[in-house]
């Protein structure tokens, strides 16, 4: 089910939320939670329920593999092992089989055939959700062992699809808080406001510009210069305020459950360098990613050394790239990321600082050449793109400007490939300072107050989106 | 080891680190205040403290430090 779906907001959602109350004020508490879990997993199951067993299997297993970390101190590595094993196994057959297959096809020249797995969905988040959870157990940091809370810490629905990328030590505590069980006035309000800001980024700024994104990266090999960069910059657009959009309405969903996620974006593309950017770009993952493999690696040498660090900076962002999609081109942005972090920390030793808005130009511009390669389904309609962003692909410009004379250019309908009109222009300057000069979702929710001023622009937010609610699409990170 | 004393082996690492000799931190410095501090410096710090005072943190444990506040308080908690 999707949050920008009629029948979740209209239904689904007001249902939960309703009888979950209900139940915590009769003081059924454990029915509460057992409610808010079917509750997920019929939200899950929407989408295909034949991948709910699969889901279900994970969690079991992990749950108990957990308990037997935590009450077999004699063999709790053995049984880590084995469960971040699973995990990995688990998350390579469905995701990566294929891949695999395809390479060992390609290099040996072998036949085997392809599986043609459908990617369960959620399966990347869920998997290292519960990695990390096995980990804490065997460092000894994990308390609970309530089945209930650990499968709703698993399942919690807005959360669940595409995160953000949870941490039991946040959560466990939350489904426990009796206050947390009362309906809470000021976290509806809260809760409704982010929801608004979210599903208006989705549906009326990022739709818009998926539209554009969409038809250039389709007709690549026939982009103008200024088409090029329009295709590269919405796309660049489309993915964060898709994303973050998404993850506006998981945080303001279970705000109106009294749940607190944890922030996801700090406006990311107002980072000034690469490692800067990591640090506001998907948090949790990067959270999890340094946690659970780039510190295990730098501290599995002995002794700290820079050089080492720049090696597991590298295998760090080869495999965020790879987590994103069983594709090359994942590995090469993994890579060029990885690259560009360990030139950062070099660049940092000079303590050479660049001026601020050069440092942004340099990152942003480095961010949208390779959201390319994100984006492209291969490497040629990569090169088509870069081609046409350089010039090689000629340079239409609008006919309103023929008195320039000149034969360098073609006058005409510029934007005649991406399904842009003349907004395209203004539409790409306004996210940019959008994007530059507002404040995010993150701060606007800390200073929110039960106004006047905050109720119409929910009402704005919300109406808006819902006259645009028949184009309904699905989230980009879905298909990872 | 007392507080002050661990305060001040920590301002030292962290000294060293940033390379700036007059860093200043107290128990309410927050690590994501100080200028450029990420990642390297935070594992290079773990390792600093691990092979300093003899002891080890669990993979992600030092990382849910925010402050030095926190710090001081797992530091005493290991050294006990």
């Amino acid at each position: 089910m999707l949050f920008n779906s009629p029948v979740f907001i209209f239904l689904f959602l007001p249902v939960a939320l309703l009888v979950y109350f209900l139940l915590n004020r009769a003081n059924l508490t454990i029915v509460s939670k057992q409610w808010l879990i079917i509750s997920s997993l019929f939200f899950y199951s929407w989408w295909n329920v034949l991948y709910l067993p699969l889901m279900i299997s994970s969690i079991l297993i992990n749950y108990f593999t957990a308990l037997q970390i935590q009450n077999n101190q004699k063999r709790k590595k053995v049984y880590m092992l084995l469960g971040v094993f699973f995990n990995i196994s688990f998350l390579g057959y469905f995701k990566y089989m294929d891949f695999f297959i395809s390479n060992v096809n390609a290099i040996a020249g072998t036949e085997f055939p392809l599986l043609h797995l459908v990617l369960p969905l959620a399966i990347s988040f869920y998997t290292i959700q519960q990695i990390a959870y096995l980990i804490d157990s065997y460092g000894g940091l994990v308390k609970e062992k309530n089945f209930y809370d650990y499968v709703l810490f698993t399942t919690f629905f807005p959360h669940l699809l595409a995160g953000p990328i949870l941490h039991h030590k946040e959560m466990m505590p939350q489904f426990k808080t009796t206050e947390n069980k009362q309906v809470n006035y000021h976290n509806l309000a809260a809760g409704l406001f982010i929801f608004s800001i979210g599903l208006f980024k989705k549906v009326v700024i990022a739709d818009t510009f998926a539209e554009w994104a969409t038809a250039g990266f389709q007709n690549s090999a026939q982009l103008n210069l200024i088409e090029a960069w329009a295709t590269s910059l919405s796309y660049t657009f489309q993915l964060y305020f898709d994303f973050s959009g998404y993850t506006d309405m998981a945080i303001g969903v279970a705000l109106l459950f009294n749940i607190k996620l944890p922030q996801n974006f700090n406006s990311p593309y107002r980072a000034i360098n690469v490692i800067d950017f990591w640090s506001r770009w998907h948090m949790t993952l990067t959270r999890f990613l340094t946690a659970y493999i780039y510190e295990p690696i730098v501290r599995s040498f002995g002794k700290f050394s820079f050089n080492r660090a720049m090696f597991a900076t590298m295998v760090t962002m080869l495999i965020a790239g790879l987590w994103h999609g069983a594709a090359w081109t994942f590995v090469i942005f993994g890579f060029l990321h990885g690259f560009a972090m360990v030139l950062n920390h070099y660049w940092k030793k000079t303590k050479i600082k660049l001026p601020v808005i050069l440092a942004w130009f340099l990152t942003f511009s480095f961010l949208n050449l390779s959201f390319v390669i994100f984006r492209a389904d291969n490497l040629e309609t990569v090169t088509n793109i870069y081609k046409a962003m350089l010039g090689l692909n000629g340079i239409v410009i609008p006919k309103i400007l023929t008195f320039i004379n000149t034969s360098a250019v073609t006058f005409g309908d510029v934007y005649s490939h991406i399904n842009g009109k003349a907004q395209t222009t203004a539409y790409i300057i306004l996210a940019l300072i959008f994007i530059l000069r507002f404040p995010n979702t993150t701060q606007l929710a800390k200073s929110f107050e039960t106004t006047l001023y905050n109720l119409v622009l929910t009402f704005v937010f919300l109406s808006v989106s819902f006259s645009m609610l028949s184009r309904v699409s699905e989230f980009l990170y879905f298909n990872f | 080891m007392q507080k002050e004393e661990l305060l001040a082996k920590i301002t030292g690492i962290m000294q060293k680190i940033t390379s700036n000799p007059n860093l200043h931190v107290t128990e309410e410095t927050r690590f994501e205040d100080i200028e450029d501090w990420d990642s390297l410096n935070t594992v290079d710090m773990e390792m600093d403290l691990e092979s300093t005072l003899s002891i080890s943190f669990e993979i992600g444990e030092f990382r849910e430090l925010d402050t030095i506040s926190a710090l001081l308080d797992c530091l005493a908690q290991k050294l006990k």
